[in-house]
């Protein structure tokens, strides 16, 4: 039985509530120093980061750490998926409270919800294989036809039925597609299944631009369900992705390691 | 030279941080739910999809929606990748 913090469907259901972010750490230097005001012991930005904050991005309303487990209590390491039920209900209960002390805001009339974006095609695919989730890229090179086709899709993306089910990304030049198998330079809707290591990708769809709100939705869904996730587990992958020689290289240096000294990869063992 | 490779990617499994790991198990929704369905991970079938959470992919446009909205912020963040092997929280 899974027991871990963000696959419970109260915690999912509180989420609803709040503005998720997740970043991918060393991918952007401004998110870093972001992500260090918010933990980085030492100074030192580690891999992982947690923290529930209030919409002024600044004041923590929990114990900020590296997961759910430094606020909520629980298993930290390896047990870390199998967490108690009583922790993870404190989480469940302690969003629902924030979410009482901030309930929000009224949205204005026809105010177009933002896409989930992520910054860039490049990470995006590794997001999407990385969540073994199709991505969904929002591409015209005229930026008003691109707002018009965000504003089409902004209310489906956010609707029950595919809320959290895909990845998002805006593309305004063809060449950032050169990884991605059978794209042919068409404006519009480009649905993507991610490889497996996330360093490449194939069209599994289009959609046109214009394409009418009742139309985009029904052609999504069958786009999106011609996505395949990936069959490995987690070691699987890990070896398989040494094997193929599959290399992802951070825009920054990875500082999380032994000691907290900037550019080491990871903890060594003494020789 | 192909056994002092193998030595050394299997020192670098070994040796790779416990707290690695807790991304990636805490951050893997798939992996997550295909457990809660009592199935390994990998083995949804296509198209199948089950409610996550919805996450903002950067921080500027995260922070402006809460502005937008007055919602609170649920923040975390990790490294897509292991030991430079990426498509893997």
């Amino acid at each position: 039985m899974d027991r871990s913090f963000l696959s419970d469907k109260d915690v999912i259901a509180a989420s609803r509530k709040f503005v998720c972010v997740r970043l991918a750490t060393y991918e952007n230097a401004e998110e870093n120093q972001v992500l260090k005001r918010m933990f980085a012991p030492g100074g030192v930005l580690q891999n992982t980061v947690f923290a529930i904050l209030a919409p002024n991005g600044r004041t923590h309303l929990v114990r900020s750490g590296r997961s759910p487990v430094w606020a909520f209590g629980g298993n930290r390491g390896p047990g870390i998926h199998t967490q108690p039920v009583s922790a993870i209900k404190n989480m469940a209960q302690t969003m629902q409270a924030i979410a009482r002390k901030y309930p929000g805001k009224a949205p204005a009339a026809q105010e177009s919800v933002p896409l989930p974006y992520l910054s860039d095609v490049r990470l995006a695919l590794n997001v999407a294989a990385a969540d073994r989730q199709p991505l969904v890229a929002v591409y015209s090179p005229d930026s008003d036809q691109r707002r018009r086709m965000e504003q089409t899709l902004s209310p489906i993306v956010w609707s029950g039925q595919f809320i959290g089910t895909a990845q998002y990304v805006a593309a305004q030049n063809k060449t950032e597609f050169k990884s991605i198998k059978g794209y042919t330079n068409q404006t519009g809707f480009v649905i993507i299944q991610p490889g497996t290591f996330g360093l490449t990708g194939k069209v599994i769809g289009v959609i046109p631009a214009d394409t009418p709100a009742a139309q985009l939705q029904s052609q999504l869904a069958s786009a999106l369900a011609r996505h395949t996730p990936s069959r490995l587990s987690y070691n699987q992958h890990r070896q398989a992705g040494v094997q193929a020689g599959a290399r992802w290289q951070s825009k920054t240096p990875v500082t999380d390691g032994a000691g907290g000294r900037p550019g080491r990869r990871g903890r060594r063992r003494p020789r | 030279m192909g056994s002092r490779m193998n030595t050394h990617t299997t020192r670098r499994i070994v040796i790779c941080p416990a707290w690695l790991l807790c991304g990636v198990l805490l951050l893997s929704p798939s992996r997550q739910d295909a457990q809660a369905q009592g199935t390994q991970p990998g083995q949804l079938r296509a198209g199948q999809q089950t409610a996550k959470i919805a996450w903002h992919g950067t921080w500027k446009g995260g922070l402006a929606e809460a502005a937008r909205t007055g919602k609170p912020i649920l923040l975390l963040s990790a490294a897509p990748q292991c030991h430079s092997v990426p498509g893997v929280w």
